[in-house]
C-alpha cells in the first residue's frame, strides 16, 4: 500500500478521535505560558507538561485505538501495516501539540519538543497495541 | 487430506491461564469441513466454540495439534502469514462484530480491501456491489452506532465477504437479534453459500440456528461430542 494510504488511514483515526482536541488545546495553552512567563526555567516546565499532555491525548483515544486495532486484525492487517498507521496517527498528534509551541518556545527546544512528543505518543500506542494483541 | 476439504483440524488442544486457574478450552478436537458446506456448532457458553473459531481464523494458536485451512498449515505460518490468511481466505465475524464505530459502513467494509492493496476505483466498485448484495444500499455513510443490530450484523458479514473468502466463520451470528432478524441473517448465509460456494462455519449457544446448517455438531467442555445427521430444511418449512 502506498504511504499516502497509510497517512490517510492514520489521519482518519486522528481526526475521528478526541485526542487531537486535547493536543491542540494543550499546545495552545502551553504556548501562552511560554509568552506570559519569561523565566528561562519555564521552558523545562513546558517540556515536562508536553509529556503529560501527549499522554492524556493518547489515553483519551484509548478505546477508539483498541477498537481500530481489533477491526484491523479481523480485516487481516499484518503487524507492519498496523504499526505504520499508528506511526502516522502519533506523528499527527505530536505535530498538533507542538505546532503552537514551536512558535513561542526558546529556539533550543523548537526541534526537541516535536521529536519527543512524537516518540512518546508512538511508544504509548505501540504499548497499547502489544497489550491488546499478541503482536507488535 | 482430500482436496475437497477446506478446514481440517487434528487433535487440537488449547489452554488458557486465568489467574492461578488453568482452563482447557479445547481437548483434542478433530474436525473436517468440505468446500461449500454450512456447518453449525452448538454448545453452551464456555464449551470452546469461540476458541475453535479463533484458531481456524488464525487469531489464536493451538497449543498442540494441526490446523489446515485451504491447504495452509497454520502452525507453519508467521504473523504476516496468518494476517494474509484472514485477509484473503477466511472471513471472520466475531461475536461483538469488531466494527469500528468511528468509521462509516463503507469504510468498515473497505478495510480488508485497503489492507490487500486493492486500487481505489476497484475498492469502490467492490464495496458498493457487496453493500447492494447484503441489502444495505443507502446506508454507506452511516456509522455503526446508528444502525440496528441486524444491520450491524450485515455490515460485519459484508466486511467478511468483500474479499470473497473461501470460508466464513461466524461467532454467535444471531446472539443480539430477535428471531425474525436472526432468520434473515441465517438466510443471507445460505444465499452466500449458494452464490459463492463459500464454506460457512457458525457457532452458537442457540440450538435453532443449527437447523440452517448442512451439518450440525455439538460442543461440550472443549470436545466435539455429537454429530447429528443432515438437518437442512427450507426457510418455509421452519417458519
Amino acid at each position: 500500500m502506498a504511504y499516502l494510504e497509510y497517512l490517510i488511514s492514520g489521519f482518519k483515526i486522528y481526526i475521528r478521535g478526541k485526542g487531537f482536541l486535547v493536543a491542540l488545546a494543550s499546545g495552545t495553552i502551553l504556548s501562552v505560558y511560554t509568552i506570559a512567563l519569561k523565566n528561562p526555567y519555564v521552558n523545562y516546565i513546558i517540556l515536562a507538561l508536553t509529556f503529560t499532555s501527549i499522554t492524556s491525548a493518547v489515553l483519551i483515544d484509548n478505546l477508539m485505538i483498541k477498537n481500530v486495532l481489533k477491526g484491523l486484525e479481523i480485516a487481516g492487517a499484518p503487524p507492519s501495516f498496523i504499526r505504520r498507521i499508528l506511526l502516522c496517527y502519533s506523528l499527527l498528534l505530536a505535530l498538533t501539540l507542538s505546532a503552537p509551541l514551536v512558535v513561542t518556545i526558546a529556539p533550543k527546544f523548537k526541534c526537541i519538543i516535536p521529536l519527543l512528543t512524537f516518540l512518546l505518543a508512538y511508544i504509548l500506542v505501540i504499548l497499547l497495541y502489544r497489550r491488546t494483541g499478541r503482536k507488535g | 487430506m482430500s482436496l475437497d476439504l477446506i478446514v481440517w483440524l487434528r487433535d487440537v488442544w488449547k489452554t488458557y491461564i486465568d489467574g492461578e486457574r488453568v482452563v482447557v478450552a479445547l481437548k483434542g478436537v478433530n474436525l473436517s469441513v468440505k468446500r461449500g458446506e454450512v456447518v453449525g456448532i452448538q454448545g453452551p457458553s464456555g464449551s470452546g466454540k469461540s476458541t475453535l473459531l479463533k484458531i481456524i481464523a488464525g487469531i489464536e494458536r493451538p497449543d498442540r495439534g494441526d490446523v489446515i485451512v485451504e491447504g495452509y498449515n497454520l502452525n507453519m505460518l508467521d504473523e504476516d502469514g496468518l494476517a494474509m490468511l484472514r485477509n484473503t481466505v477466511v472471513g471472520y465475524i466475531p461475536q461483538d462484530l469488531g466494527l469500528i464505530d468511528e468509521l462509516t459502513v463503507y469504510e468498515n467494509i473497505e478495510l480488508p480491501l485497503l489492507v490487500a492493496g486493492v486500487p481505489r476505483d476497484e475498492r469502490r466498485a467492490r464495496v458498493l456491489s457487496v453493500v447492494d448484495y447484503i441489502g444495505l444500499k443507502g446506508k454507506e455513510k452511516a456509522k455503526p452506532p446508528r444502525l440496528s443490530g441486524g444491520e450491524k450484523q450485515r455490515v460485519a458479514i459484508a466486511r467478511a465477504l468483500v474479499n470473497t473468502p473461501t470460508v466464513i466463520l461466524a461467532d454467535e451470528p444471531t446472539a443480539n437479534l430477535d428471531w425474525p432478524n436472526a432468520m434473515r441473517v441465517l438466510e443471507l448465509f445460505r444465499k452466500i453459500r449458494e452464490d459463492f460456494n463459500t464454506t460457512i462455519i457458525m457457532v452458537s449457544h442457540d440450538p435453532r440456528i443449527i437447523k440452517y446448517a448442512d451439518r450440525a455438531l455439538s460442543m461440550y467442555d472443549g470436545m466435539i461430542l455429537e454429530k447429528r445427521p443432515n438437518v437442512t430444511r427450507s426457510l418455509n418449512e421452519l417458519s
